[in-house]
């Protein structure tokens, strides 16, 4: 569905991205995780066709995604600081997002309108953060998307909104086959929605692969006693005689080589999105530090 | 409407219409106001065909002003990255983008011109022709104000810079007419720096104008009111402003280049395109310099040279400041900058001053000039006196080589940087009125060119001696060489001023009689202009207006010296008749 190679994107001499690749399939969530800094909303904002690339290609079936009206008219964004005209309320940003969208659906719009029970009448920047995001979440899936690019898509929501909101972008995917790329710092919630995660460092794509498979090929070794050799370690420390391991293989794989060793305790554990992050990071020079207060 | 790929985005256009309402709004109530106050007093159609090209150069500095923030507003967005990423994620090319606000932009203005061009012709339905002609005015000049406007916005990346590039770009000439006025033009030394072609590059100054239509109404009706007898485009004018409006749909096409390319997050910057820096630090830094002295001669009256220095050094440090968006500018690597403009600049008045090109010191040779001409410079010291006799030609010729001589020998004086700075300025100052007057030379060479030096020229030197000669002939005084030409003269009114028995405004009946007088004294060489009334004992008796057909005025002053005027008047001169008082 969306095919991005060897995108590179300075700003003067700094380069937020760096030759990056990734590819999102259709019917997919794509989780989008980086430490701060790291590119995600530059991104971000070249797919979305905001920004020229320096070089490299971005695909959406084939066709170029900048300065194309057609395909970025089927393309959903929901910026993390969004901004809307001044004054304008939800008719005025219906009027207009009919008039530019070819596919917006107006009877799904109103349908919305009961799920997240905001005015109609009132100006938008009167909202509160929480509804000014509802009402970017009713324009973009209004527009009937068959991408739908999130950028905090949660933050400022409450949980029941939360829900409600993670709850229709997941029945568009299940209905429609919309691919949704979601970038979050709220990795717990990411893991519940993503099918795929794609770690970003530096302007480059760290890792990429669908969640299920890097939750099975990192994993956490807990046990009395050294870790074999041929185990690759990502992380290692102690408390007592415990000792905790990252590992960088599958839990067979770890069975296989803990059968060896006489170890009166040991357990395999999986890691969280969230682990897997810190973890893999830490292998990128961008690990917890301790700092002396 | 669906979004396409279209020449422009209605959703967009009604956006612009329904957001700046307020602004549209106001324009129109204003234009409406404004005709209203000026048209129905007008009592006819001469009166309302003037007011209504008074009207229309009066809108040109409300286009100034309204087009730059019709353009801001429209285009503003780009100044502000979120609403910038906002609009640019829309499916919508940039080109379509542009063209609607730019066609949304014109809008807010044509419209109200043409309800205020309706609205003239509810009050005056016989002037359509002058009405479609104010109606071409206005648009035309907002035209180009909002295309220069709309550059200036996608040139820069914040709303001061927008500001600044369209102030910058419109009074540029104006600046640049100082800077050659105020700093260059005291380092040379009988020559003018010419400041027509300053104005003409500026299109605030000529749009300003009145003079739209050409009205002729020679006659007057029964109440002292002009009666229209024709009225034209003025065909200067509206060349002018159709080479503007050309020049618009350039800016317009180069603002859309601008703005495809344009590298959002440029947003917030000063200047959204990169080249123009340098420019634009150069250009403000010599604007500051001018502005300082500008200031100092006003406030200050003083044109000294270090007010341009200090104007030169804070403007490059605050256009510094404006482009890297912080105070610490205050750098070493600024430091090679600032020291090439201002090496650069006063290198540039050094050369002047020292006339390293010899334009100061070179006068023509004798045989490629085909005439002369000396010209007092007020009006009220005569007309002037064009000559293509040799001899004339080498006592212009003479008094050409004694004013550079004299320069010669005060830079020999006063050696040093004062010499060279202020010797022109100085040596005016030290001059008393009634012992100088300032003259052009006017040279017409056999080679077609026109070569012109001005002098403030001592009475009491060799070449005051032969510009009084030049200047006491009756070309000067009458504007005729010879007699005959008298009868040729057509005169509204004479106006005779002065301590009559009859009162002190009076006339003559017999014009052609006072003419002769005056004739005969010019030829005996009695005839003296008013400067050298301290210098002989002589006696002020009048001052003569000869107000011409072609509204021209010929002014003569009367000493008892001049005994044929001086007697003619004596006997002639009566009170001025009371009907004819108040035309």
């Amino acid at each position: 569905m969306l095919d991005v190679k060897n995108l590179t994107k300075s700003f003067g001499t700094f380069k937020a991205l760096d030759d990056l690749s990734m590819h999102i399939s259709e019917g997919t969530v794509y989780g989008l995780v980086g430490p701060n800094g790291a590119g995600k909303s530059t991104l971000i904002r070249c797919l979305t066709g905001v920004y020229r690339p320096d070089s490299g290609t971005m695909l959406m079936e084939g066709q170029r995604i900048y300065e194309n009206p057609g395909i970025k008219s089927r393309i959903g964004y929901i910026p993390d600081d969004i901004f809307y005209f001044p004054s304008a309320t939800m008719e005025d940003m219906r009027s207009y997002y009919r008039n530019t969208y070819p596919r917006f659906d107006n009877a799904l719009f109103n349908r919305l309108f009961e799920a997240f029970q905001l005015p109609r009448k009132s100006p938008i920047r009167r909202f509160s953060k929480g509804m000014q995001k509802q009402a970017a979440f009713q324009l973009a899936i209004s527009t009937r998307p068959d991408v739908l690019i999130l950028d905090e898509p949660v933050d400022g929501l409450d949980p029941v909104m939360r829900r409600q909101v993670l709850s229709l972008i997941l029945s568009d995917v299940a209905e429609r086959g919309v691919s949704v790329l979601v970038s979050s710092h709220n990795l717990r919630e990411l893991e519940d929605i993503c099918d795929h995660v794609g770690i970003l460092d530096h302007g480059k794509m760290l890792l990429e692969r669908s969640l299920a498979d890097m939750q099975g090929n990192t994993v956490k070794l807990q046990m009395v006693g050294t870790v074999p050799e041929n185990l690759p370690v990502l992380h290692a420390s102690a408390s007592g005689r415990l000792n905790t391991y990252i590992l960088r293989a599958s839990q067979e794989q770890v069975q296989a080589a803990m059968a060896g060793v006489d170890c009166p305790y040991y357990d395999i554990l999986p890691l969280s999105l969230e682990e897997i992050f810190i973890y893999e990071l830490g292998g990128a020079d961008y690990a917890v530090k301790d700092i002396l207060m | 409407m669906r979004s396409r790929t279209s020449l422009c985005n209605r959703a967009d256009l009604r956006v612009d219409f329904t957001r700046f309402a307020p602004l549209w709004a106001l324009y129109t109530v204003g234009l409406a106001a404004g005709i209203m106050m000026c048209l129905p007093q007008c009592r006819t159609a001469y009166y309302t065909a003037t007011t209504l090209s008074d009207l229309a150069g009066v809108m040109a500095p409300v286009q100034f002003g309204y087009a730059l923030v019709i353009a801001q507003c429209l285009f503003g967005y780009l100044y502000d990255t979120r609403l910038c990423y906002a609009i640019h994620a829309m499916p919508q090319t940039r080109p379509c983008r542009f063209r609607s606000h730019v066609l949304a932009g014109l809008l807010f203005a044509w419209i109200p011109d043409l309800l205020g061009a309706g609205l003239c012709l509810l009050i005056a339905p016989e002037m359509e022709i002058a009405v479609a002609w104010w109606l071409v005015s206005v648009c035309g000049q907002y035209l180009f104000f909002y295309g220069f406007a709309v550059l200036s916005v996608l040139c820069a990346g914040n709303r001061v810079g927008g500001v600044l590039v369209y102030g910058i770009g419109n009074f540029l000439p104006l600046l640049a007419a100082w800077l050659a006025g105020a700093v260059f033009q005291p380092l040379l030394f009988g020559i003018t720096v010419p400041t027509e072609p300053f104005s003409i590059a500026c299109p605030l100054v000529q749009l300003t104008q009145e003079d739209y239509l050409t009205i002729v109404a020679p006659r007057v009706d029964a109440e002292f009111n002009r009666i229209l007898e024709a009225m034209y485009p003025n065909g200067e004018r509206m060349g002018y402003l159709a080479l503007c409006c050309g020049c618009s749909l350039v800016f317009l096409f180069l603002a859309g280049r601008l703005y495809r390319k344009r590298n959002l997050e440029a947003a917030g910057e000063l200047l959204a395109v990169k080249a123009l820096r340098p420019l634009f630090l150069l250009v403000f830094t010599l604007a500051s310099g001018a502005l300082f002295q500008l200031f100092a001669s006003v406030f200050a009256g003083s044109t000294a040279y270090g007010y341009l220095l200090a104007g030169i050094v804070v403007g490059y440090f605050v256009g510094r400041m404006l482009l890297a968006r912080q105070v610490n500018v205050f750098q070493l690597r600024a430091i090679p900058g600032i020291a090439a403009i201002c090496a650069v600049f006063f290198a540039l008045l050094l050369l002047t001053g020292l006339d390293v090109t010899g334009i100061i010191r070179s006068i023509p040779a004798e045989d490629s000039i085909a005439s002369v001409s000396v010209i007092p410079y007020a009006r009220n010291n005569g007309q002037g006196v064009t000559s293509e006799d040799p001899g004339d030609i080498q006592a212009v010729l003479a008094l050409h080589r004694g004013e550079v001589d004299r320069w010669k020998s005060w830079r020999q004086e006063n050696r040093g940087i004062s010499g060279l700075l202020t010797e022109t300025y100085q040596r005016n100052l030290d001059s008393k009125d009634s012992e100088t007057i300032w003259l052009t030379l006017r040279y017409r060479l056999k080679d077609g060119r026109t070569l012109e030096r001005e002098y403030v020229v001592d009475f009491h030197s060799q070449g005051g001696s032969i510009a009084e000669e030049f200047l006491n002939r009756p070309e000067n005084i009458l504007g005729v060489k010879d007699r005959s030409e008298l009868r040729t003269l057509a005169f509204q009114e004479v106006e005779i001023y002065g301590n009559w028995e009859c009162g002190t405004y009076c006339t003559v009946d017999d014009v052609q009689g006072l003419l002769n007088a005056i004739y005969d004294d010019c030829e005996a060489g009695r005839y003296r202009l008013r400067y050298l009334e301290d210098l002989e004992d002589t006696e002020y008796v009048s001052h003569i207006y000869f107000r011409l057909d072609d509204d021209e005025t010929i002014f003569v002053y009367v000493y008892d010296s001049q005994t044929a005027t001086a007697s003619f008047l004596k006997d002639h001169v009566r009170p001025f008749p009371e009907d004819r008082k108040n035309s």
